[in-house]
């Protein structure tokens, strides 16, 4: 996955160097076309100049070097002229030994010449008419420390352009970090609401993200409405079979007990099997496996008032004990909890002599919830105990029961991704130990 | 024993009421939860079988509304809503009691004597006891000194109510209101009669009258 900053910031570096580098080659070009264009002007004043130094002698024009300019006498000085008349010649002294040929036009020369030493030479070549003779003047002029300048000019542009980017993209960076910022935080506030930490997103948040949080917050709402609904019509639906199921155990105990046993076995039989398939059924369907800070489960709230329903559901002395009350909200659905807790505390009150425990806790790298039910009743053989999880399977028939409780029990952990495991409990009898690993 | 059944299904409360009846409770019948809310301030009713899932205004509703009004009697909630949540909430808002449907008629006749004893202070043992009687309430019968006295259904069920408030004056009206259901005729001789009935069986002195103020169950103390 790749940051949207880090996209951000190549593009822009790779587009401004880009930029940057195109512009100024432009602006060398354009330089280096003035630079040409002074130096022509310059060119054709010493053209006139050296013309002055040409003076009528004996046999005709002749140059007059004391009237030249004295770089034209330093050998290579970088300044050079040639005369021509007919076929006599005169060159400055400062070409010494090297050729300096006639362009083929008149003006500046296009070309830049390769002249003594590394120098570059830019030619000018022009027409004078004096004393009825025709005289062709070239002067010439080394390019090459402009070139050198405008090459040192450019490297120094090209860093200076680099440093400006690498700030530049520093700046950005910072102004992509802070821009992004509401992006992070929407990302914390779906975290708190995975966890159950927050009932929907705070929607005044940036323009850009205003619809997507709403929407987030609308599929949330009805995801929690769509399960509400689902659940209520489980529990009617649960409600219209259960009375009509009641009526007819009842009637069916008080009229065909004596008068037909037979009958009387079968039909309690098949009431049943249907009373523990609509019980499984809507034990199954009713996990949320999830929770919103609205469901979650509240330790503090709800175990107290569990452990006293349970005293109050079994008719014999015993003592309930709950720890792990004073746990913070756990992100886990609240009557997924409370089924779970009490199908296990049921179990274990059926069963127990005299004492039940129950120990909430979270496990010691905190990302997982965990359940510890004890009884002192006669525990199960180790042999057995992967039968007991298995559907609406009873071990042992002298407890009334369905058999459901584990099965429930079973569904709801796998639901969460946890796990369930039975063991030898310090009180003598059964130990339940389940996880459940919290998001986030 | 005074109670008010509130159960929308009509099959299921047409089986539930006589058999309350034959175990000596007098019982009232209501279907509607707006109807229970306002019944249960007229009559002074020893315990309410509360349905949830009721037409009008839910039973949950019902019995938080009765406690926040101050109404204190137990009761006992018989519904299909079967998870623990619920059983949790139904304890939360005031109930004594949850039983699930279906269920075994005689587990619910446990659970309303069980609710009843728990309620009056009485420890829950097979029998009920108090000052030195003891009261069979299976069998209806009465037990004195390791000796069975055997009641009638009218005895049966003035004894119980005089064990389970052992010790305090109870006026003929109140007595009336607690044994008879909202459409029995009441005359107050009738008390009188079952009263010496039950003196000539038990003995005279387990059940003093208090002249202008109503009847004491002292027992054998």
């Amino acid at each position: 996955m790749r940051s949207i900053g880090g996209r951000l910031g190549l593009s822009l570096f790779v587009s401004l160097l880009l930029a940057g580098v195109l512009v100024g080659q432009v602006a060398i070009w354009w330089l280096d076309r003035e630079q040409r264009q002074i130096t022509a002007v310059q060119l054709r004043d010493e053209a006139a100049s050296v013309l002055a130094a040409m003076v009528p002698g004996p046999d005709g024009l002749a140059l007059e070097q004391t009237l030249l300019d004295p770089a034209y006498r330093r050998p290579l000085s970088g300044r050079y002229f040639m005369v021509l008349i007919d076929n006599r010649r005169w060159r400055s002294r400062s070409l010494w030994d090297a050729r300096l040929p006639v362009p083929e036009s008149d003006g500046m020369d296009t070309e830049l010449l390769a002249g003594p030493g590394d120098q570059r030479l830019l030619r000018y070549r022009t027409r004078f008419r004096r004393d009825g003779q025709d005289l062709t003047v070239v002067v010439a002029q080394d390019y090459a420390p402009q070139l050198a300048n405008f090459r040192d000019t450019k490297t120094a542009a090209l860093l200076a352009w680099v440093v400006v980017l690498a700030v530049l993209a520093l700046v950005q960076q910072w102004l992509i970090r802070r821009g992004l910022k509401p992006l992070g935080l929407a990302r914390t506030q779906i975290e708190q609401l995975r966890g159950g930490r927050r009932s929907e997103l705070d929607e005044n948040v940036a323009r850009e993200l205003g619809p997507l949080v709403t929407e987030i917050n609308r599929l949330q709402r009805h995801m929690e409405q769509q399960l509400n609904r689902s659940r209520h019509a489980l529990g009617d639906l649960g409600h219209a079979l259960k009375t009509p199921l009641a009526v007819l155990r009842n009637r069916c105990d008080a009229e065909l007990r004596e008068r037909s046993p037979d009958l009387h076995e079968l039909l309690l039989a098949q009431l049943d099997q249907i009373e523990a398939n609509v019980r499984r059924a809507l034990g199954r369907a009713r996990v949320a496996a999830g929770a919103t800070a609205a469901t979650r489960f509240e330790p503090g709230q709800d175990l107290d008032a569990l452990a006293e329903t349970l005293r109050r559901a079994h008719d014999k002395p015993l003592r309930v004990r709950v720890e792990g009350a004073g746990l913070p909200p756990q992100p886990v659905e609240r009557s997924d909890m409370l089924e779970l807790l009490g199908n296990l505390l049921d179990n274990a009150c059926k069963w127990a002599a005299g004492e039940v425990r129950l120990v909430l806790d979270l496990e010691s790298d905190g990302r997982a919830l965990r359940v510890t039910v004890d009884d002192d009743g006669p525990g199960i053989d180790p042999a057995r105990r992967e039968q007991v999880l298995q559907r609406g399977r009873r071990l042992d028939q002298r407890v009334p029961g369905d058999g459901l409780g584990l099965a429930i029990v079973r569904d709801t952990v796998a639901a969460y991704g946890g796990a369930l495991r039975l063991t030898d409990s310090p009180l003598g009898g059964l130990r339940v130990v389940l996880s459940l690993p919290l998001p986030g | 024993m005074r109670l008010l059944l509130v159960e929308d299904t009509v099959a299921l409360a047409d089986q539930l009421l006589p058999l309350l009846r034959d175990h000596g409770y007098a019982v009232d019948w209501l279907a509607d939860g707006r109807d229970a809310l306002v019944r249960a301030h007229d009559d002074d009713f020893d315990l309410v079988i509360l349905d949830l899932g009721l037409p009008g205004l839910d039973g949950l509703e019902v019995l938080s509304r009765w406690r926040q009004q101050g109404l204190g009697m137990p009761v006992l909630i018989l519904t299909a809503r079967d998870s623990w949540a619920e059983r949790v909430d139904g304890l939360r808002a005031g109930a004594d009691d949850y039983l699930t449907k279906p269920f075994h008629p005689e587990e619910l006749l446990l659970r309303v004597q069980a609710v009843l004893r728990r309620s009056h202070g009485s420890a829950n043992q097979n029998r009920l006891q108090a000052c030195g009687l003891e009261l069979d309430e299976e069998r209806q019968s009465a037990w004195l000194d390791g000796r069975e006295i055997e009641l009638t259904g009218a005895e049966f069920r003035m004894l119980r109510y005089f064990m389970l408030n052992p010790r305090r004056l109870l006026s003929k009206n109140a007595l009336n209101e607690h044994l008879y259901d909202g459409e029995s005729e009441r005359d107050s001789n009738v008390v009188e009669v079952h009263i010496n009935r039950l003196r000539r069986k038990l003995g005279g002195e387990v059940i003093q009258t208090r002249r202008g103020q109503g009847y004491l169950f002292t027992g054998r103390d």
